[in-house]
């Protein structure tokens, strides 16, 4: 799982944006707006993180149950594969 | 050789050309413009020549968005290429090239001159795309805006082709006090922790593009509208509104992570607003009335 290449994770005035850099621009042009659980997911999944340890980084941030921070990754992945910004 | 100092947005461009700027095409865009900054925010050296035959291209391309021109990457140095689809023997002509430093402050054109058709890249895209980057050492940003000093009072409106920003300077025009500065591009930086809009050369349908600069009191996302309504917009939903009406480095990361930090800053300074109105004279008093 790895993020495509040619895009970049900036808060600006308090808001998470990804932006597409080089030639990324010209088949994906516009922007992504994340929350703050999907900019640390977004963070994490640059580093390599794998699925497990997508989950047990949300449970360490925020007070939610495992089942619902399995639920939310698993959505997040499917938006990130939607929006094509994920490679498998 | 011909000398020539530029001051737009108070950089300072100091162009040595073989041609001059009648030649070039560009005299009259940038007549109001000639002159140097007292106290410059960033000065760039830049040189048009006409030896284009003899530039070597690196095959390192690093962007193609599919129009007229193409980005090659030579160490640290950018390579923009220009092609206007001019065919000799098979082969598309290379027009134009630009090449500059990291820091784009040492620019070089190499153009094929050819009298009396001869239209320079020089005149538009050129010193356009270089005030567009260049401003970005300086903490600012080129808007796709058109602006007016109200009595002081610098007003930006902000807007895709279309939305009203000719329309707004043309209500304008006949109020007291009021000096028309661009109708298409707006330069903006802040100075001394106040932010500043700057007229630059290149102007829209009605042709306005004054060498003015004025404090920001407020900055407008235009839409046209049925009814005229106007309401504040906090900077952390503004700034996704604003991106993409912002003339932005979209190849190099580094320029990017600049351009935003300019964005960043510029949009927790001013204050920021969604105007939707009719093409009227009201819009007058709803705009005064926030500013």
């Amino acid at each position: 799982m790895k993020i495509k290449d040619g895009f970049m994770l900036r808060e600006i005035a308090g808001t998470c944006l990804v932006v597409p850099i080089g030639q990324r621009v010209v088949d994906f042009n516009g922007l992504i707006t994340l929350s703050e659980s999907g900019s640390l997911l977004w963070k994490k999944i640059e580093a390599g993180a794998t699925v497990e340890e997508l989950v047990h980084s949300i449970l360490a941030e925020y007070e939610i149950d495992e089942p619902t921070a399995e639920k939310d990754v698993e959505e997040f992945i499917n938006y990130l594969i939607d929006q094509k910004l994920l490679e498998k | 050789m011909y000398t020539t100092q530029i001051n737009i947005a108070n950089i300072l461009i100091e162009l040595k050309s073989s041609r001059s700027l009648a030649e070039l095409e560009t005299e009259d865009r940038l007549i109001s413009f000639l002159g140097s900054p007292k106290r410059p925010s960033y000065q760039v050296f830049f040189d048009w020549s006409e030896n284009i035959d003899d530039q070597k291209i690196s095959d390192n391309l690093l962007f193609d968005p599919g129009k007229t021109w193409k980005l090659f990457q030579d160490g640290s140095n950018s390579c923009f290429v220009f092609q206007r689809g001019i065919v000799d023997n098979n082969k598309v002509q290379v027009d134009s090239i630009i090449k500059t430093n990291s820091f784009w402050n040492q620019i070089s054109i190499f153009e094929r001159f050819s009298s009396p058709m001869f239209y320079s890249i020089f005149n538009t895209f050129a010193t356009n795309f270089l005030i567009e980057q260049s401003i970005l050492f300086t903490g600012g940003v080129v808007f796709h805006a058109s602006s007016l000093d109200d009595n002081g009072k610098g007003i930006v409106f902000v807007g895709h082709s279309g939305a009203g920003k000719s329309t707004q300077l043309q209500i304008w025009d006949t109020e007291s006090g009021t000096i028309l500065i661009n109708d298409d591009r707006t330069a903006v930086r802040i100075e001394g922790g106040k932010p500043i809009c700057y007229g630059t050369p290149w102007s829209g349908s009605i042709n306005v593009s004054r060498n003015h600069s004025a404090p920001i009191k407020a900055l407008f996302l235009l839409e046209q509208a049925s009814e005229n309504s106007i309401y504040p917009v906090p900077p952390s939903s503004a700034i996704e509104l604003l991106i993409p009406r912002t003339y932005l480095p979209y190849w190099d990361k580094s320029l990017m992570n600049l351009a935003m930090e300019n964005l960043s800053r510029i949009i927790l300074k001013v204050p920021i607003f969604i105007l939707r109105c009719r093409p009227e004279d009201a819009v007058i008093q709803l705009v005064r009335s926030v500013i």
